[in-house]
Order: C-alpha cells, then structure tokens, then sequence
C-alpha cells in the first residue's frame, strides 16, 4: 500500500511533495522574472515612444495652415533623412556582402551620423504648432534612434561583431517606420506606385 | 538485319521520348497562384501607359479611358516542397495609409487562405526593389531573397550622383516618379538589408537557375538597373513573370510601354521578346500591374476569387496532383 498525503483522493508519496514543491517554487520565480522583464520593457517602450499612441490614433485630417507651414519646414530635413537612411542601410549590406571593409563603412557610416544629429538640431529649431508637439517629438526621438543605429555599425567595425549590426538595423527599422507614420500624417502620397 | 536496325531504332527514339516526357514531366511540377497585395486607385490611364493617354470626347477605345485601377500582383509559386513569391508586394501597417490605395491585404493572410503559412515561404525573388515589390521581406523567416547585383549597383550609382534632382528616394512629394532609382525607401533598404545580415540573400549576377527549370533572366533597365524575369515550368506551358519590366500585359500583348519611370524602353521591348521567345506568345505573360487582371480579359488570370479585405487571387495552373486552393 502507497504511504502519505492524498492529493485530489490519491496518495502521494512525500518525496513527490517535495518534488512539487521545488518545482511550483521555481516556476513562480520564473513567472516572477518573466513579469519584471515585461513590465520593464513596456515602461521602456512608453519612455522612448511617448506618444505613440496619440500619433496612431489620431483620424487623418486637413492640416491648418501653421501645420502646413511646419510640414513644408520639416520637408527637407525629411529628405536628407530618408537619403541618409537608405545610405545607412546600403553601407551595411555593401560590408555584409564583403564588398567594403571595416574602415570603409565606418568612413560612410560616420557622416551619416553626424547628418542624423545635424538635422536633429535643425528639426529642434523649428517652429512648432501645439498639435504638431506630439509628432514633432517622435520625429526626434526616430532621428535618435538613426543617430544610435549609426553608431552600432561604426562599433562593429572596431570589434567586428555582427550583434552591433544586428541592434543597429533593428533601430533603424523602428525609426523608419516611426518617420513612414510622421511622413503619412504630413505628407500624404508621399510614396507613389512604382 | 535491316529490320533489327529499324527496331533499335524505334526502340532508342521511345526511350528517348519516354526520358523526354519524364523531363518535361520533372520540369512542369510547379503550381501557380497570383495574388494581389494591394490596389492602386483611379491611376489616370496616360500616366500608366503613355499609348493610352486620355483624351475627352475621345471615341477612340485607346484613348477614352480616364483612369484605371491598378493591382499590385504577387506571384505564389509551389514546387515539389519549395514554395516561392515573384515580388512580396509592399506592407500597410496602420500608419501607412498610402493615399489612393485600396484592399491591401497581408501576405500572410493571403498565403493562407492559400492553405500555406509564412514559415514555408523558401524563397522570394524580386523583380526589382522598388518599395511596392519588394515589401514584408521580415514577414518570411525561412526565405532567402533574390536580388541582382545590378539593382544594387542601381541604388548606390543614384545613392552617390552628385545631382539632388537624381536621387534614391522620393525626395519631393510627387515629383520623384521618374527618376533613377527613385522608389527605394528607407523601410524597403532596411529589410533587404535585415535579410542580408540574416544571411538569407543571394545577390544574383545576370541569369540563374534557383530550381530545375526555374530560371531567373536578367532583364536589366527594362523597369528598373537590376530588373529581373522568373521563368516557370507549368502545366499550361511555360510562365513568365516580369514585375514591372512586364507592368501591363495588355501593353506585351499589343508591344506598348508600361510604368515608364526609370524604364529604357527598348530594353522593356526586349524584356516582352523574352516572354515571347520562352512561352511562344504573350497568353503566358505575368504582369505585375494590369488593370485587366483576373477578370476575363487577361484569360491567364481569369480563374479568379475574392480574397482578405477585397484584394484578388487567381489560380493560373496546378500540378500533377496539386489539389485546387478556390473556395
């Protein structure tokens, strides 16, 4: 006859309890980890986009006129960024294709940095209409995150790991898309069929 | 002895036939979808098709059209276990509005009223990098991505032009239709790219065979400097597919250029020959943008049903024992 406690009106061995008992222990610790992990990214994601939602949700409209005249401010900003990306992106597959080495990309890649901050400092100087802060702040906080894509591929030239190139094509995806929401907003049409 | 001669001879030409027909056999086991990732609305016919520009009170059939409706086709090609896209359309995410286009649909979401999932793409070959043929390249995991040397070349040669009017990326609202290399952005780059550091590209110099009878062909400036074609072995016959080197089929058909843009126009008439020359006429022709697309009027896709969001499907052709995907 099997001795010890009954669970559910069967005997169980007090071994299995204490088998149960560590492992119910340990799935709470991981649970507990998984929780803290999920709760900080999320807090991270709403420090770096704090004004996604706001952006998102906001129905298409006619832009007045001081929206007009931020638009038409920021356009050609939009445009050297959009050149510095696609630059950014074709350095990476150029050096991934072999076809450029370490000091090549960094020789490419260091402009484009500094025309990503260059034209953060032009973006911060414009004028900008009360409703266009929220856009007007995302379009910064994606100019950064081209800034610090830059600065992974110029890492991964010095200690030739692929991670920095991987972290680094992931920010710029992230701002890209920021900047595709942005140029949706104010400049609809923006992209035609090719 | 005569006779042994003609009866060895007989036999050599049957085994011979029989080897060809299990060649033929072994080469015509694709089946091929067409789906459409997307719709662009009332495109004024002329700024399509030179040929067919409109003029009012015209009663000429060339030239009474004021506007037409253009898909934006995706090619779903199976064969044996390999499932492959001939372009990947381009990705609507809720931001991206793209004024003046309708029934964008995800490619996953059409892949599986397909009865395929994404994970089972092998492979994507575009046929040129432009941002609406070669979008939601992260969508695939497992594929590798084919792309030509020369497109690449393309991109940096207008990357590095030191003229700003000729640039690679749309840098005036509108007025960047026609420039070199123009219609690459920043998105479309980032993810050729991610597939790049994924170590899922092949960059393809000129011509290639991916698979048995599947055969790419450099079609270089017949849209865009690294255009490309993908020749399918099918039931029906050999297909051609073309991107925007074949934008509309009705313009193979009747040797009228298409989606000029950056396109050189003999080489996008020597792009139609290939089809011709491969397929033997122009029936088999895919076209990346024609406004006939599955309906009658371009038979090739007339097999056709309603998919996610209002986008189209058609099945062009099914394999030996390749069950049919129509509702």
């Amino acid at each position: 006859m099997m001795r010890g406690i009954r669970l559910a009106g069967r005997p169980v061995d007090p071994a299995a309890r204490v088998r149960i008992l560590l492992l119910s222990t340990v799935v709470l610790a991981l649970l507990g980890v998984v929780g803290y992990a999920l709760q900080r990214e999320l807090t991270r994601q709403q420090a770096t986009t704090p004004v996604a939602t706001a952006v998102i949700d906001e129905p298409v409209r006619a832009l007045t006129g001081e929206e007009q005249d931020y638009a038409a401010a920021l356009w050609p900003i939009h445009s050297e960024v959009k050149l510095s990306a696609v630059a950014m992106s074709f350095a990476g597959i150029a050096y991934k294709l072999g076809e450029q080495n370490g000091p090549t990309l960094e020789a490419r890649v260091q402009p484009l940095a500094d025309s990503f901050g260059a034209a953060m400092m032009r973006a911060r100087a414009l004028r900008v209409p009360p409703s266009m802060v929220p856009l007007h702040e995302r379009y910064l906080a994606a100019l950064a995150q081209y800034e610090n894509a830059a600065a992974e591929m110029v890492s991964a030239t010095r200690d030739g790991k692929d991670a920095h190139l991987l972290a680094g094509q992931q920010m710029s995806l992230r701002a890209t898309e920021d900047i595709l929401r942005i140029g949706d907003m104010l400049w609809p049409g923006e992209y035609k069929p090719h | 002895m005569k006779n042994l001669v003609a009866a060895l001879v007989t036999v050599g030409v049957t085994a011979l036939g029989t080897m060809g027909s299990a060649l033929a056999q072994a080469q015509t086991n694709c089946s091929v979808w067409l789906v459409e990732s997307s719709r662009f609305m009332n495109v004024p016919f002329g700024a399509f098709m030179p040929d067919r520009a409109y003029v009012p009170d015209s009663t000429n059939p060339m030239n009474n059209i004021p506007t037409v409706d253009l898909p934006v086709n995706v090619g779903v090609i199976k064969c044996g276990e390999e499932l492959i896209l001939y372009d990947s359309g381009w990705k609507q995410q809720d931001y991206l509005q793209m004024t003046g286009s309708d029934h964008w649909a995800a490619l996953p979401e059409q892949l599986k009223m397909l009865g395929f999932q994404a994970d089972q793409v092998t492979k994507i070959v575009v046929g040129h990098g432009h941002w609406d043929h070669a979008g939601q390249l992260s969508d695939f995991p497992n594929a590798v991505l084919y792309i030509q040397r020369e497109e690449l070349n393309g991109i940096e040669w207008a990357l590095n032009y030191p003229n700003d009017k000729i640039s690679a990326v749309n840098t005036d609202p509108g007025g960047c239709m026609r420039t070199p290399a123009c219609g690459y952005t920043p998105l479309t780059l980032d993810e050729i790219y991610g597939k790049v550091l994924a170590g899922q590209a092949v960059i393809v110099d000129g011509e290639m065979e991916v698979l048995p009878g599947i055969r790419i062909h450099p079609a270089f400036r017949a849209h865009t400097a690294g255009s490309q074609l993908l020749e399918v072995p099918t039931s029906i016959g050999k297909l051609v597919f073309g991107s925007d080197a074949y934008s509309s089929w009705e313009a193979i058909r009747d040797w009228m250029v298409a989606n000029v843009q950056q396109t050189d126009s003999v080489q996008q008439f020597l792009a139609y020959e290939k089809c011709y020359n491969i397929t033997g006429g122009y029936e088999n022709c895919v076209a990346a943008h024609e406004p006939l697309s599955y309906t009658d009027k371009y038979p090739l896709t007339k097999n056709a049903w309603e998919g996610p969001n209002g986008s189209r499907m058609a099945e062009i052709a099914l394999a030996p024992g390749e069950r049919s995907r129509k509702p």
